[in-house]
């Protein structure tokens, strides 16, 4: 059962519970025990005003007694179950007649926008579709280490026959094309969702970032004895609780393996630092989030940390892995913030970041760059 | 593997949930028993995040952390403490008073293996 819409309006005049509006529909959308109670005549209520979004949650156009449905690209007529227009991807798709409705598949999907049939069906893309965008698996991992994720979702891409997941408007396939383009790009959150295939340059703006998909993760993980050595201890009070006591140390802030900078002395930090490892680029290790810095347990600006790197030695004009949670997820964020402190490139990720041992580990994450050049321009 | 005590998260932040913590309402004696276990876990990875509460406070550094057969997050300890009336997994409490609020000792080569099963998603 698919259910186009569903609306409670709650009239305060009104305790009762009633149904004002109800409609089947066809296959094609042809309305049929068509039911709607307006009351216009009672002073103290105005009336109900219709729900025109019917069928597929598309606006009906009632004008002229057309009966059409307003799909973003065409205006498709339910009495004969066509399509007024022709698609404006015919000449991709030859198969497929030119006003047919849905591809003519009514069984296991809907209309996507008047140009192509989409799938909700489980079994079909069961974990990609937006009707069923999670299959149970990805639910638990959605609602137990992330939350919903609010910052993806997924456009089809039909050249490739194939989703591609959409993180803050960067798709998959855009990030994989920025990896092999040691150019420039970044992502838009206002970009609109990508159609087909011409989109992905769209999205990619040459502006002096580029995002990069994190990978590789796999097979270089290595656990050294002497951090698993040590058992956690008392978490509120030998952490969170001793934040304050934490604050008295004259000097919490400590730098090692040369172009490493390490802010804060708690047990997280410490590991990460020493798992670390060491590029042309400074990497600096803090806690961050998504606007700021927190170095045991007091929060930074990204100026306040600029400072701090600069008092331990920071060349300015340095590219730096800010190893870092959330500081590269907003492009005016922590991360770019710092790069303007800095005047350098700055290497941040979306997401959160824990080194292990050889590499990064996100969660669903990715590099994100600023530097300068998203000023200028 | 179970995963018992993660909340849900929206950026940093960690949200009570009330709908998926059906099961056990601690009493004092088995809370504090309850949380001396949990304070003797073992770090299977540590995020360069700061967790922070509904409020937006502070708790403690994000780590993931073990007894070899559950995982659980480090914020756990600190709802234990301060929400009286959070709900914990039955499967857990049975499985630590099995074992006398005791935890076995876990070798480096399952830690590494309880990483890798958590980078992979698999916990």
């Amino acid at each position: 059962m698919y259910f186009d819409d569903l609306l409670i309006v709650h009239d305060r005049n009104n305790a009762a519970l009633q149904v004002t509006q109800s409609s089947d529909y066809l296959p094609f959308g042809l309305s049929f025990n068509e039911y709607y109670q307006s009351r216009t005549g009672s002073i103290t209520n105005s009336g109900y005003s219709q729900n025109k979004y019917q069928f597929q949650g598309q606006e009906k156009q009632t004008g002229f007694d057309l009966g059409w449905y307003h799909f973003k690209y065409r205006m498709h007529d339910p009495a004969i179950g066509r399509f007024g227009m022709v698609d404006p991807l015919a000449d991709k798709y030859t198969y497929n007649s030119t006003y047919a409705f849905s591809e003519n598949r009514l069984i296991d999907g809907v209309e996507l926008e008047g140009a192509e049939w989409e799938g909700f069906a489980a079994g079909f893309g069961a974990a990609y579709g937006p009707y069923v965008s999670r299959n149970s698996d990805n639910w638990d991992d959605g609602w137990f280490s992330g939350g919903w994720d609010m910052f993806t979702d997924y456009a089809y891409d039909k050249t490739l026959g194939n989703y591609d997941k959409i993180i803050n408007g960067v798709s998959n396939k855009a990030r994989n094309d920025l990896d092999y383009k040691s150019g420039s790009g970044t992502y838009s959150d206002e970009a609109p969702m990508p159609q087909g295939s011409q989109d992905m340059n769209y999205l990619v703006k040459d502006v002096g970032a580029k995002v990069e998909i994190a990978k590789g993760y796999l097979g270089l993980m290595k656990l050294q004895n002497d951090l698993f050595g040590v058992a956690l201890g008392g978490l509120e009070g030998s952490v969170a609780s001793g934040f304050s006591s934490m604050l008295k140390v004259k000097t919490p802030y400590n730098s090692f393996k040369g172009k490493t900078f390490v802010f804060g002395t708690d047990k997280a930090t410490l590991s990460n630092a020493e798992n670390v490892f060491q590029s042309s680029w400074d990497n600096v290790i803090v806690h961050g989030t998504h606007d700021a810095f927190i170095v045991n347990g007091v929060r930074n600006t990204p100026e306040q940390l600029a400072k701090l790197m600069y008092s331990q030695g920071y060349k300015s004009g340095t590219p730096v892995n800010l190893i870092s949670c959330y500081t590269g997820l907003y492009e005016e964020g922590a991360a770019f913030q710092l790069s303007q402190y800095l005047n350098a490139t700055v290497r941040a990720p979306s997401n959160r970041i824990a080194v292990v041992e050889g590499t990064h580990y996100f969660e669903s994450g990715y590099w994100s760059y600023s530097n300068l050049s998203k000023l200028i321009k | 593997m179970n995963r018992v005590g993660f909340l849900k998260e929206e950026l940093d932040k960690v949200i009570i949930v009330p709908e998926i913590h059906l099961g056990t309402i601690l009493d004092d004696d088995l809370r504090q028993k309850t949380i001396d276990y949990l304070s003797k876990g073992r770090v299977i990875l540590s995020y360069m995040e700061i967790s922070t509460d509904e409020l937006g406070n502070n708790i403690a550094p994000l780590e993931i952390l073990t007894d070899g057969n559950w995982v659980w997050p480090s914020y756990f300890q600190f709802f234990l403490k301060r929400k009286l009336n959070l709900r914990i997994d039955d499967e857990f409490i049975n499985f630590i008073r099995s074992k006398d609020f005791v935890m076995d000792d876990i070798s480096t080569d399952k830690l590494k293996e309880l990483q890798h099963l958590y980078l992979n998603k698999k916990i």
